[in-house]
């Protein structure tokens, strides 16, 4: 077998393994992700950290080292120069963007949906920076799964099987990584025609389109920074609109799809934009 | 920055730092909040309520780790450039290699940073696995105020290396050393002043002030949080005011 091909089985079946028990204590203990205490659901999430430690194992039994920037390193360094920074500051506040612009499609289809909010003004102006330095400063959850997904999978599949089907297969499997927690009502909740299985379709597409976007920022920096960043604020939830919608409003499935829309569109353009390098490293 | 983190024995530090959490989690995980009624383990208050005395001994330790922890790294990064001064063979290297004054402050700003993240991902890791074995009551709300408060108490780190960097970046070890001392003497005389001349009945009832910070905090809980999430900012603007005044200063002592 190839030795890229071994050194992704040996990350992918330790971060599934260790995620997965998790996520499978979580389920077994009679837990949903509604159903349960904030401080449980926070406490579930630290299986976002299994990715990087099952990152950091493998380096260990494969032997290949803990070069931090560079080729085939663990891509942690930073460097701003080049107008690198851009991309840095793209992946911090693009989440809000696309978030806000999904709220938009939702107001627009479901508008009984929002309704009154009960913050005050100064809350509702100053949220999105406040989702946004909440996701950069508490962002050591996403960077485990970063560190794993675009700091490690990603180079091997696209080594493995090129940039396009690196990233669906990619996309693929960061979504069945979810999969348990999709059956217990993570991001789309339980009740809906085909649960958990369109739930877990809809969450493979979703990560696809996400994925996209942050290997493009993974790559054109080199660094898993901002895309850690950038997964970050995008689990912040950093769409003002969040805080005019009704608690008790249970949105259709096919709603909340279309909310993804912009993330889609914008996981298009970037790979385009990673096909176009890819051709231009190939053509040089 | 690696020179940085062998000349402070970092590696030392951090299997201690992570050493102490890990025994803290690990002890909060073998007695949840929930067996506290057969430890026996619960008090209850002049108005009946339940108290669970096992959650409030682990909140204390919680407390007691992020204050010894953010004066432990601060006392740490302040050997960051006192390691260039005191050692000979780091300086003598330090001259030989083509870094620019820009770089070679900008190494020492950058640790300081990747110090308080680390250290507040940390923390809130802890408080995260404490508060999901910490039963409902006051025991909870205490580590969700704790959670919250983490990030500006670990950021004064980032305030306190703002001022200390420059001082020995700029005046070296020993004028350094002297400069933070009449700096701390400062701060004692202005402590002690307030001791003699100003309102501190509210010292010696701790237990009131404990209440009463409390209830001050539950009364302007979202205000709070916003200004704790939103403290970095004005952090890092200081932090970064500092490190260009220290870039400036540095880059005229070499020329």
């Amino acid at each position: 077998m190839n030795i890229t091909k071994k050194r992704l089985l040996i990350y992918l079946g330790l971060s599934f393994g260790m995620a997965w028990l998790i996520f499978v204590v979580f389920i077994f203990t009679g837990h949903t992700w509604s159903g349960s205490t904030p401080e449980m659901i926070s406490l579930v999430s630290l299986g976002m950290l299994t990715p990087a430690i099952a990152h950091v194992l493998t380096r260990k039994i494969t032997g290949e080292g803990f070069k931090l920037s560079g080729n085939n390193s663990m891509m942690l360094g930073i460097d701003l120069k080049g107008k690198k920074w851009m991309i840095f500051l793209l992946a911090i506040f693009l989440p809000v963007v696309y978030s806000t612009l999904g709220d938009v499609i939702i107001w627009m289809i479901c508008p009984e949906a929002f309704g009154e909010t009960s913050v005050s003004t100064f809350v509702v102006i100053i949220y999105p920076l406040f989702a946004v330095v909440n996701g950069v400063v508490l962002s050591f959850a996403a960077f485990g799964e970063e560190f794993g997904w675009r700091g490690y999978m990603m180079p091997k599949l696209i080594e493995l099987m090129g940039m396009p089907k690196a990233i669906i297969i990619g996309g693929i499997i960061w979504g069945l990584w979810h999969a348990p927690l999709t059956c217990t009502g993570h991001n789309f909740g339980m009740d809906y025609p085909g649960f958990p299985y369109v739930g877990i379709i809809l969450m493979c597409l979703m990560c696809i389109a996400l994925g996209t976007v942050l290997t493009y920022v993974a790559l054109r920096t080199n660094s898993v920074w901002p895309a850690a960043f950038m997964h970050a604020v995008n689990n912040a939830s950093p769409s003002v609109l969040v805080l005019y919608m009704k608690s008790d409003t249970d949105l259709p499935l096919w709603t909340e799809s279309l909310s993804l829309v912009p993330l889609a569109l914008i996981g298009i353009l970037c790979f385009y934009l990673l096909m176009k390098k890819e051709n231009t490293g190939i053509r040089k | 920055m690696y020179k940085d983190f062998v000349a402070i024995k970092g590696k030392r530090i951090c299997i201690i730092l992570l050493s102490a959490i890990a025994l803290l989690c690990f002890l909060r995980v073998i007695f949840p909040g929930s067996i506290a009624e057969k430890m026996d383990f619960v008090a209850y208050n002049e108005a009946g309520t339940e108290i669970n005395i096992l959650d409030l001994m682990f909140v204390t330790v919680y407390i007691c780790i992020i204050v010894i922890m953010v004066g432990f790294v601060d006392v740490w990064c302040a050997r960051l450039s006192e390691s260039d001064a005191s050692c000979a063979r780091i300086k003598n290297y330090m001259s030989s290699l083509p870094v620019s004054a820009n770089s070679y402050v900008a190494s020492k700003y950058v640790f300081i940073t990747i110090a308080t993240y680390i250290l507040i991902s940390l923390l809130s890791i802890a408080g995260i696995i404490l508060a999901a074995f910490t039963e409902p009551g006051m025991g909870l709300d205490l580590i969700r105020m704790c959670e919250v408060l983490v990030i500006p108490v670990t950021s004064l780190l980032i305030l306190v290396a703002s001022v200390e960097l420059p001082l020995y970046i700029l005046l070296g070890r020993e004028k350094g050393n002297l400069t933070k001392v009449a700096l701390m003497l400062l701060f004692a005389f202005i402590i002690i002043g307030i001791m003699l001349f100003a309102d501190v009945s509210w010292l010696s009832e701790r237990q009131e002030f404990l209440v009463r910070f409390f209830n001050w905090y539950t009364k302007y809980q979202t205000e709070i949080t916003l200004a704790s999430y939103l403290s970095p900012i004005a952090d890092l603007v200081i932090f970064y005011l500092s490190y260009r005044i220290t870039v400036y200063f540095k880059a005229r002592q070499e020329a």
